[in-house]
């Protein structure tokens, strides 16, 4: 005899079915407690294929169902069914919701605004300097970011968000248990940490190329608000908008330049409608409403560069834009010599205004660029 | 009747003494040869003797024992054939053995008596002098070669029947070496050959790497896209390098010797060596070896430059191996029969794309992930890099860059004079010290020489934490500052010169990598 928990999770762990098969059979059955005393006449009423029978009447289902319960304890996951009272009130309302969620770590509060921001995996420089900038913006200013922990633009909202100490939510596309992809391991173990490692699939589970579109579901899910800072014209962050949208949600895009193929996607999203955004406060407004009992004047002022700078360093810094610049171009359009030059941007990288992307490549960092209006 | 005459035995570059003693006894007539001797040794036995007799004597049918002392060093290699065929004929009493304990032999005989060249040359006339013979009988095509050494005499001679007319008291001529050592007399033309620094347009930061790389002898790292002149600048390099001293001369020519690649007319490497393996070399041709240790490609490129295009594609232990070298400027081999050490002081140069398809970081043209690119540039093991004081990047070159070709580009030749400036700085610091450039410093060195005032002291502290600097990358850092500050003249080091090292680091892999820090 199981719990009514556990009933839940044997449900969510019947690999065979997809959302779309268990939205039917909670439909018909009413709880998975009920599929799971269903026989094989009741089963075989329904479209299901063979497999997929087999699959729900599986002999040692009880047993797998404890065990699994084992392993989620063993692992620190914890298991959130669609009944429980801390299942995402967002979610409950998208299309195909997940039966369950696996968590490691927190989920989302739900009196905070939540961002989600997605985008280019292969992205340049700028683009992630973005994301990042939007991310610890947001996050300093009381939003949750939610993102998929991808290689690229996921990566730096994430990253954006933990040093700003705010609580960012990677969504998964395997287990919680895996980091996908591998080279993002200091992240996975600080998201952990510090804000929540979501999937709604158990642990143990591969990242298949078909969970990712399910997964980016669950970003759109879970977030107020999309924000693409960078994304080809053939993106899967332009499917994720589209959820988003489905959903009621608000698309946020930062504008690029035409022909520029890595912003191609969100020029798209513009002329589609999308927000354009320039700055986070563009964003932050449209939620006002998360704020209205709170102060919400960001701890700004940050115009404090002009008094900052010496006249040569000015000089080197109103070269710089988010596109990373050689050092010799820099020289070139500063008509400085280069040991001069070398000096300067070394006092500016040390004083946090621009940051090298690669060895010689120099960018201004965006959170003093865009307030430098 | 018991006679002897010398040879020399090569291992690593150094050659010493062997002596072939000759001994003829009565019995059953033989020719038996002992001491510790490889078999291209053992064979001598069949060459001198018939040689011997091609050339007109023949040996009475009596017990001959050669041993070549002292026994217990192996030796290799076809040199010993003249002094085999020395010592005998002398015990036969067919020549005098006045001029024999002050001559010394090394050549291989042919079956006709004719006398072929032999590789280590160089080594064995310098030994030679320094033992005190007066005296080298060595072949003919290695004449020009062994006549670089001064204070002795160097005879080239074709065959034996030379060879014993010259130890009758016959006249010979003292072979003149083909360019006397000092006169750089090729040095102009290959200069040329080479290319001038003027040719390259743009690239400000790769050219002013190189600069420092040669002043200080630093190890340089070359980053950037395909076609934009990584090549072409580190060909360069050799130009903008001083040009080898008397002395430094001598040792490069002694590993060529012992390589046997010194090419005729040319018995004296004068220009600095430039070689740029292919990245499908193994690393027994890298480092040297095989069952006669030969020098590898590292040791040829010693006191010069060692160009590694492609860095990435070398093979994991041709790379490693490295290492040793560059810490301490000489490889070791061990081997079956002993272990032998060459010589390995060099300039790395290596050159490397960003990324597999080599356009990162321009995202319109580059699709690689960030895990391909974290894998490419992984294969540069920590170690290695850890060698390396600077590394650039260099930008793709634009059409205004081009456009103004050749003009208002420095020479190779006003380069070279700050190199040589700042040479001469570091020979005055470092006087009679094994050390002498600013590279190789040791941490009591470093103390000593690269003290730096408060705000200087600040910067570094600044700069240490925030770009997380590990204690080596401070050093290295410390080093080129040095290096920096002696171009420029500037005794004390001063903050322009912190901060252009700084410009020049090398960041590892994780800093590189376009994931992000958290």
């Amino acid at each position: 005899m199981l719990s009514r928990q556990e009933y839940w999770l044997w449900f969510c762990n019947i690999e065979e079915l997809d959302s779309s098969r268990r939205e039917e059979l909670l439909r018909v059955f009413g709880s998975p407690e009920a599929v799971f005393r269903a026989g094989d006449a009741e089963l075989a009423a329904l479209r299901l294929t063979e497999r997929q029978r087999n699959g729900i009447r599986r002999k040692d289902r009880e047993k797998a169902a404890a065990a699994l319960g084992e392993v989620l304890r063993r692992k620190g996951i914890r298991f959130v069914s669609r009944e429980d009272e801390e299942y995402p009130e967002r979610l409950r309302h998208i299309y195909h919701p997940p039966c369950g969620l696996f968590v490691k770590g927190r989920l989302p509060g739900e009196d905070a605004p939540a961002i989600g921001i997605v985008g280019a995996r292969t992205c340049s420089a700028y683009g992630r300097e973005l994301a990042r900038y939007f991310a610890a913006e947001l996050s300093k200013r009381g939003f949750s970011i939610i993102s998929g922990l991808a290689a690229g633009i996921d990566s730096a909202a994430h990253a954006g968000a933990l040093q700003a100490g705010g609580y960012t939510a990677a969504v998964l596309g395997c287990g919680t248990d895996r980091c996908y992809p591998k080279e993002n391991l200091r992240l996975y173990l600080n998201i952990e940490e510090a804000g929540g490692l979501i999937s709604e699939y158990p642990p143990g589970v591969p990242p298949y190329r078909g969970n990712f579109p399910a997964r980016n579901r669950i970003i759109a899910g879970l977030s107020d608000g999309i924000l693409i800072p960078e994304a080809r014209e053939r993106s899967g962050s332009l499917i994720t908008a589209s959820l988003a949208l489905e959903g009621g949600k608000d698309i946020f895009a930062v504008p690029g330049r035409l022909g520029d193929v890595l912003s191609g996607g969100c020029n798209r999203l513009i002329r589609a409608g999308a927000a354009l955004v320039m700055t986070p406060e563009d964003i932050v407004q449209e939620y006002d409403r998360f704020f209205a009992d709170k102060q919400t004047t960001p701890d700004g002022g940050e115009k404090f560069y002009n008094n900052l700078l010496e006249t040569r360093e000015k000089i080197v810094y109103a070269k710089l834009g988010l596109t990373p610049k050689h050092i010799d171009e820099l020289g070139r359009e500063c008509k400085m010599p280069f040991s001069e030059l070398v000096q300067l941007l070394l006092v500016l990288e040390l004083k946090g205004y621009v940051r090298q992307t690669g060895a010689n490549y120099y960018i201004a960092c965006p959170d003093r660029l865009l307030t430098r209006g | 009747m018991f006679s002897k005459a010398y040879g020399a035995a090569v291992t690593g570059i150094e050659a010493s003494i062997v002596r072939a003693e000759a001994d003829i006894s009565d019995g059953l007539p033989a020719f038996e040869m002992v001491g510790y001797l490889a078999s291209e040794v053992r064979e001598t036995r069949e060459r001198v003797r018939i040689a011997l007799k091609n050339s007109g004597w023949r040996l009475p049918p009596k017990r001959i024992t050669v041993n070549l002392s002292p026994a217990d060093i192996r030796k290799e290699g076809t040199a010993y054939d003249l002094a085999v065929a020395a010592a005998i004929l002398a015990a036969f009493e067919m020549i005098p053995g006045t001029l024999l304990s002050s001559s010394l032999f090394a050549g291989e005989v042919s079956l006709n008596g004719a006398v072929n060249p032999v590789r280590g040359i160089l080594p064995i006339v310098c030994e030679a002098k320094r033992q005190g013979f007066l005296l080298c009988l060595i072949p003919e095509a290695n004449a020009a070669e062994g006549a670089i050494v001064r204070g002795i005499e160097v005879v080239g001679i074709r065959t034996l029947k030379e060879m014993v007319s010259i130890l009758k008291g016959g006249r010979y001529e003292i072979a003149r070496p083909a360019s006397a050592p000092g006169e750089d007399s090729g040095t102009d033309q290959w200069m040329e050959e080479a290319g001038d620094f003027a040719e390259i347009s743009g690239q400000q930061a790769a050219k002013r790497a190189a600069e420092i790389a040669a002043a200080g002898m630093h190890n340089l790292l070359l980053i950037g896209p395909p076609g934009t002149g990584k090549t072409m600048l580190a060909s360069r390099i050799p130009s903008i390098l001083p040009g080898l001293t008397q002395e430094e001369s001598f040792d490069v020519t002694k590993v060529y010797s012992v390589a046997g690649r010194l090419k005729e007319g040319m018995p004296l490497i004068t220009r600095r060596p430039f070689l740029a393996p292919h990245h499908t070399i193994t690393a027994q041709a890298m480092a040297g070896g095989g069952k006669r240790p030969m020098p590898g490609i590292i040791s040829l490129a010693h006191r010069g430059v060692l160009f590694l295009d492609e860095l990435p594609e070398f093979r994991r232990e041709a790379l490693e191996l490295l290492r040793q070298p560059m810490e301490e400027g000489h490889v070791t081999i061990a081997r079956t029969y002993g272990i032998c050490r060459y010589p390995a002081d060099f300039l790395l140069l290596a050159a490397m794309n960003p990324c597999p398809c080599g356009y990162y970081p321009d995202r319109t043209r580059c699709g690689c992930t960030s895990g391909q690119i974290a894998r490419y540039q992984g294969r540069i093991s920590g170690p290695l890099l850890d060698r390396i004081d600077l590394s650039v990047e260099l930008s793709g070159v634009n059409y205004r860059e081009l456009a103004a070709e050749g003009t208002g580009n420095e020479s190779s030749a006003v380069i070279r004079a700050r190199v040589e400036r700042a040479r001469a700085i570091q020979a005055e610091r470092f006087g009679n010290s094994i050390v002498r450039f600013n590279s190789r410093m040791s941490q009591g060195q470093i103390a000593r020489y690269c003290a730096v005032g408060q705000e200087e002291k600040e910067l570094l502290e600044h700069a240490f934490t925030r770009f997380g600097l590990s204690m080596r990358a401070y050093y290295r850092i410390l080093k080129t500052a040095r290096t920096i500050a002696d171009l420029e003249g500037s005794g004390e080091i001063r903050t322009r010169h912190i901060s252009e090292a700084l410009c020049f680091r090398v960041t590892d892999e994780s800093g590189r990598r376009e994931g992000m820090p958290c």
